[in-house]
């Protein structure tokens, strides 16, 4: 489904060239869900980055479902993420001005979803992750784990081809992280690919496979034959 | 254009919009309401202070078709043909002939008991008027501040113009007469004829026409200039409402009466004095309403600016999470639409509802003319267009700079 190949990243850090990832190759099939961990600067961040249109690789290329995504244009690019890519950031990256019924009938308005199709799609999403009395209330109005469910049911309301997690429980506490697990869980025994980005081993080890990074390379990938 | 970009785009800022501070929408539209009042109402007093002498010139003095000598010409030689013409045609309301004569206006001269004394003169012109019809032309008798207007039988006696008087002029005008009123007896010197009258009205307005002259019965001033009937100097026709002045200019120009007449509509008798003011006012009050406009503009830049600055890490999730450019793009438009169009409505409110009808009642005193509020509907139609167009323009440009900003460097903050 996704195939990354010789992805290489440099930066350039006032005028000194530093590579953060050094060639790698990577492959997800469809409904894993996979764990990237590694220390602070490993380079897992930038690779979810470069995995999901965010950001372009030095040298390489993606490959996602046999579209080679990096010749797509900035434009492509954008309405690629919005039908196949599901995002889930660290800090939740609600729009604060609107409400969480709001923030999740907003990409599906701009897939050309009608108004009202969008609103019963949200309003059951926001139900199967336990804010069905939240709808209407503003991101300043809940607490982090309410947040962090809101910006999941964005995420895949649109039924994405992947999600990509990015540090999804580094803000929360552990029965939150714990709620957030499970719902992911309970997402991919349903078929959805996920790629995680984390620190937090014991939730990578909830995962089918746990690739880690060190220095820019995969150092290990460890693979499970069933979700724990 | 992409229908979804544009709902979307709605979606967010009628949300941004609703749930922003109420202080600052507040602040903005108050901003754009004065930007509006600044483009119309500085040039509308401009313009306003010049339509209304221009309109008092109309209403006191030429009417809508007036008659003068041509240059090389004393008087309008078949005065009589043309005031029949004119007083025959169904569009005219009412026609005057008026005879002038230089004269010397000399008061309190009998205080005068040595020769080395100064003479109390002024000089004025002296015309002569059919009240009756004059009244009809110009309201000369609404113009009365101090005695009566003149009959058709009076003899010796005369309307006086304000400006001739020292007690209605400036401290520093010279050539008044001192302590003249109401009954006082004056001399008019004419050549080597001398008459005694009475002033029997004071006239009082601010068309220097009117102002500076004395007025007399037509028969006893005819008398005394030994002057033809048929030899005016000016004539004057007001006509019916919706009658065109041109159209009766060129009927009168076509009964073969200009061999020593110039006939001419209202505005060609005013000369291109008041056009050129009117038009150097109007460029005046533009150049003062686009400077506003540019603060405007500016103000609004800035606004959408900040806004759209501290919001760019929104704006990189927006990207991220596939909403377009297009989208966020008019999000800003709309917003930006929205503080023109509600400050606009609000200036229109204020400009209609308040200013037009204070300066209707209460004119500006200027010492040529009370100055209204001229505002056109075409006007302040083009201005709301300008103000909306450039707030559009403002709001647009900043938008754009951030949304081409790289995606993440947008979320992440760089």
């Amino acid at each position: 489904m996704l195939t990354a190949k010789n992805i290489v990243k440099k930066f350039d850090n006032g005028g000194e060239e530093t590579t953060i990832l050094k060639g790698i190759d990577f492959a997800v099939k469809t409904g894993q869900f996979v764990a990237m961990v590694g220390r602070s600067g490993a380079g897992k961040s930038t690779l979810m980055y470069i995995l999901s249109l965010l950001d372009q690789p030095t040298e390489g290329s993606v490959e996602i479902d046999g579209v080679d995504v990096g010749k797509l244009s900035d434009k492509e690019a954008v309405d690629f993420r919005l039908n196949n890519f599901g995002f889930i950031f660290q800090e939740y990256a609600l729009l604060p001005e609107l409400t969480a019924i709001e923030n999740v009938v907003l990409p599906l308005l701009m897939r050309g979803e009608k108004k009202q199709a969008a609103y019963d799609i949200s309003t059951k999403i926001l139900g199967e992750v336990g804010l069905s009395t939240k709808l209407h209330n503003l991101p300043s109005q809940l607490s982090g784990g309410e947040q962090q469910r809101v910006s999941i049911a964005r995420a895949v309301a649109h039924k994405p081809k992947i999600i990509f997690a990015d540090e999804p429980t580094a803000n929360l506490d552990t029965e939150n992280s714990t709620e957030i697990m499970n719902i992911f869980l309970r997402l991919n025994h349903n078929g959805q690919t996920i790629i995680m980005v984390t620190h937090e081993l014991e939730y990578a080890e909830l995962t089918h496979r746990i690739v880690e990074l060190r220095d820019g390379l995969i150092i290990k990938d460890k693979k499970f034959s069933s979700l724990k | 254009m992409n229908t979804v970009d544009i709902k979307v785009g709605y979606f967010l800022a009628y949300r941004q919009i609703k749930r922003s501070s109420y202080w600052i929408t507040t602040l903005i539209v108050f901003i754009m309401s004065i930007t509006f009042l600044n483009l119309v109402v500085v040039s509308g007093i401009l313009v306003g202070l010049i339509s209304a002498s221009s309109d008092d010139f109309r209403t006191r003095y030429s009417g809508d078709v007036f008659v003068e000598p041509k240059a090389e010409y004393k008087y309008i030689d078949n005065s009589k043909y043309i005031y029949d013409i004119a007083s025959n045609l169904p569009e005219v309301s009412a026609v005057s002939m008026r005879y002038l004569e230089s004269v010397e206006l000399e008061a309190n001269y009998k205080r005068l008991v040595t020769s080395n004394m100064v003479k109390d003169t002024s000089r004025s012109t002296l015309t002569g008027i059919d009240p009756v019809l004059e009244d009809k032309v110009t309201g000369l008798s609404n113009l009365i501040v101090e005695g009566e207007y003149l009959s058709s039988d009076d003899t010796n006696q005369i309307l006086i113009g304000s400006s001739l008087l020292e007690q209605y002029s400036d401290a520093f005008e010279e050539s008044t007469l001192e302590n003249i009123g109401v009954g006082s007896k004056i001399r008019l010197n004419i050549g080597d004829i001398s008459q005694e009258v009475t002033i029997k009205g004071i006239v009082k307005t601010k068309t220097g026409e009117i102002s500076g002259r004395v007025f007399m019965e037509q028969k006893q001033m005819r008398n005394i200039t030994s002057r033809n009937y048929d030899q005016s100097n000016e004539i004057a026709i007001s006509l019916k409402s919706l009658a065109d002045a041109d159209n009766i200019k060129n009927f009168i120009v076509d009964s073969q009466v200009d061999k020593s007449a110039l006939v001419q509509n209202w505005e060609e008798a005013q000369g291109s004095f008041f056009k050129d003011l009117a038009s150097t006012f109007a460029i005046l009050g533009n150049v003062i309403g686009v400077t506003g406009l540019g603060v405007a503009s500016i103000t609004i830049f800035i606004v959408i600016f900040i806004n759209a600055i501290s919001r760019k890490k929104f704006i990189g999730i927006m990207k991220g999470v596939g909403i377009s450019g297009g989208a966020i793009r008019y999000s800003y438009i709309f917003q930006s639409f929205f503080y023109a169009s509600i400050g606009t409505a609000l200036g229109l409110l204020i400009l209609y509802g308040l200013l037009v009808p204070y300066f209707a009642q209460n004119p500006i005193n200027f010492p040529f003319s009370d100055g209204i509020l001229a505002v056109s509907a075409v006007g302040t139609i083009w201005r709301v267009g300008l103000l909306v167009i450039t707030t559009l323009i403002a709001g647009f440009i900043p938008a754009q700079l951030i949304i081409r900003k790289n995606t993440l460097d947008s979320i992440l903050g760089r």
